[in-house]
């Protein structure tokens, strides 16, 4: 995206750190843009307050799809369009498309949730990745928070994280 | 904090109107089944008598209550052999349903040394060719087919599960007065060898010989693991069942939400996989269509299509769509009453399995059934939970692992 946000990020070097911090930045109303972290830590989520992903309707509701892709397909072409006699064999032969619209429930889910994944966390092939601190990826963990329109915010803010144990604070345009 | 289970005098009264309501049932059925057979040959050749319909119930469900035992057991060794952390505070309702397997153990000797003329064709006398119900195919198997080579392989899988069952129970109790890391190797060197013994020896030729050759012209290669798929789905709810009740009645107190959803877990997983065997089994033999093949799922679709179909619908599609979501895993009302739902579903699965066999055309299910599995349901959970009252420490809060357990989250 064209547009930068100037945000206020505070470094810390403990998950656990991190969390009470996380907890008293709820408590006293300071609004966290994002959290980041080199491995999930347990019960982030809960405290940061994020809403459960979608993504596992999505998911459904793309093996549905594939489900009724399949069998709508081998019902045409082999029930109605095209019925041809196999040794007598039933032209409607549900228990043999079966492990096909397995496949396809499978297919469509995986494929479709791989793409909603990648649209939702903004990601496309060639895109530019904004790196706040590389430390980040390896034993450092951040929290940011969007300063852009604020600016006596920048100083309650920074204060706060001393006090909550980070081991640096800086000031980012992403 | 209550960590010892009382069973106290409500729940056991409970259980001994199960049995009543059930011994009533049979009674019932009895009396209604009493002329069954009598005058002779419908049009299969022998109509089955009163005896063949309690026998062929009553074997149904000891055989289920013998594999959820044997699950249990199994259940217990793979995850402790995984380095499981999160099942050490119910690990001793797993090991109570094992506690079970001397009871099911017992009546299935009686039915081999008693009754095994009623369930196992291949037992008269079929291999002399000079005799009149002389048949070739049998004869060619009468290596396996016999007496002798069944009861050395039966006496060998009872002693197997029986050692199996007293090791663990004196691991898990050492543990409880005097925990130490070697112990715990200990026990999962007895894992390692549960796994190998219940998995390959007692589940391959226990359903071979105690459930698939009640059909001896037929078998399926896929046959003794979905017999165990099915036990062990009827396992997962029991012990959903049994640790709900628990909870309710304050015991466990660190057991969450977290633990019962890992449990619906393995019953929405194991159903699925259940449902994997069953179709595999079904669709090959049905695109083959082979006549000696199809001959097991012709007696099944004529006459017990009711059981047939209910059984894939209360085994699949009831428990796909209701414990799909994180959330319905996560609602202990909700999966309790899926677990019930499928603890009779795989009723009806073991009963596809041996009933139509015994009781051509249908007629197999009736109040002899119902009143068969109350009443057997009821002493099978009594006795698991006199065992599970024994243990002084109910969740094992001196194992190594329950930190992790008591930490876990998902």
């Amino acid at each position: 995206m064209s547009t930068t946000n100037k945000f206020l990020v505070g470094m810390f070097d403990d998950d656990q750190t991190l969390l009470k911090a996380v907890e008293s930045a709820k408590n006293s109303g300071i609004e966290i843009a994002e959290a980041f972290t080199p491995f999930p830590v347990h019960g982030l989520e809960h405290k940061m307050g994020l809403r459960p992903t979608k993504l596992h309707t999505a998911g459904f509701v793309f093996g549905a799809t594939g489900l009724v892709t399949a069998f709508s397909l081998m019902a045409f072409a082999n029930a109605v369009n095209y019925p041809t006699n196999y040794g007598g064999k039933p032209t409607f032969a549900l228990p043999a498309w079966i492990p096909i619209m397995f496949e396809l429930t499978v297919l469509f889910s995986a494929v479709g949730m791989v793409i909603s994944f990648y649209y939702l966390c903004n990601l496309y092939p060639g895109k530019q990745p904004k790196i706040i601190d590389p430390r980040l990826t390896d034993n450092m963990f951040a929290l940011t928070f969007d300063i852009s329109g604020d600016n006596e915010q920048t100083s309650k803010i920074t204060e706060f994280l001393n006090n909550e144990g980070a081991v640096e604070v800086f000031e980012k345009d992403i | 904090m209550k960590n010892t289970y009382i069973f106290t005098p409500e729940a056991k009264g409970f259980l001994i109107k199960g049995f009543i309501v059930g011994l009533i049932l049979l009674a019932i059925g009895i009396a209604m089944n009493w002329n069954a057979g009598v005058g002779g040959g419908d049009h299969h050749g022998h109509a089955a008598t009163l005896r063949t319909h309690l026998i062929a119930n009553i074997y149904t469900v000891v055989l289920y209550g013998f594999w959820i035992g044997v699950t249990a057991l199994f259940f217990l060794s793979a995850t402790t052999l995984a380095l499981g952390g999160w099942h050490i505070q119910i690990q001793k309702v797993l090991l109570a349903i094992g506690g079970t397997l001397p009871f099911s153990i017992l009546l299935l000797a009686i039915f081999f040394a008693v009754f095994n003329h009623d369930l196992f064709h291949w037992t008269h006398d079929l291999y002399d060719p000079n005799s009149a119900t002389y048949d070739a195919i049998l004869a060619s198997k009468r290596d396996y087919l016999n007496m002798g080579r069944f009861w050395v392989f039966a006496i060998a899988i009872f002693v197997l599960v029986l050692g199996l069952y007293f090791l663990w129970n004196k691991n898990l109790n050492e543990m409880d007065t005097n925990p130490s890391v070697k112990l715990f190797d200990k026990s999962r060197a007895i894992a390692a060898a549960s796994i190998f013994i219940l998995a390959m020896l007692v589940n391959t030729f226990g359903s071979w010989d105690w459930a698939m050759s009640i059909q001896p012209h037929w078998y399926s290669t896929m046959f003794s693991w979905y017999l165990m798929a099915s036990a062990a789905v009827g396992m997962f709810s029991i012990l959903f069942i049994i640790v709900f009740y628990l909870k309710k009645n304050d015991y466990l107190p660190h057991v969450n939400e977290n633990h019962q959803h890992d449990v619906a877990k393995y019953m929405f997983a194991i159903s699925i996989f259940w449902t994997y065997v069953w179709f595999s089994q079904f669709m090959l033999i049905w695109y083959a269509n082979i006549p000696e093949e199809t001959i097991y799922f012709t007696k099944r679709l004529h006459g017990y299509a009711f059981m047939f179909y209910i059984s894939l619908a209360l085994n699949f599609i009831l428990p796909f769509l209701a414990l799909m979501k994180r959330d319905s895993k996560r609602k202990s009302k909700l999966v309790l009453t899926i677990a019930v739902f499928i603890i009779i579903g795989h009723w009806f699965d073991f009963f596809n399995m041996i009933v139509p066999e015994l009781i051509e055309g249908g007629g197999g299910f009736n109040l002899i059934s119902v009143g068969a599995f109350v009443a057997l349901a009821s002493v099978f959970i009594y006795i698991a939970l006199t065992t599970l009252s024994k243990y002084k420490d109910l969740s094992s809060s001196t194992h190594p692992y329950i930190k992790e357990s008591y930490g876990h989250h998902i």
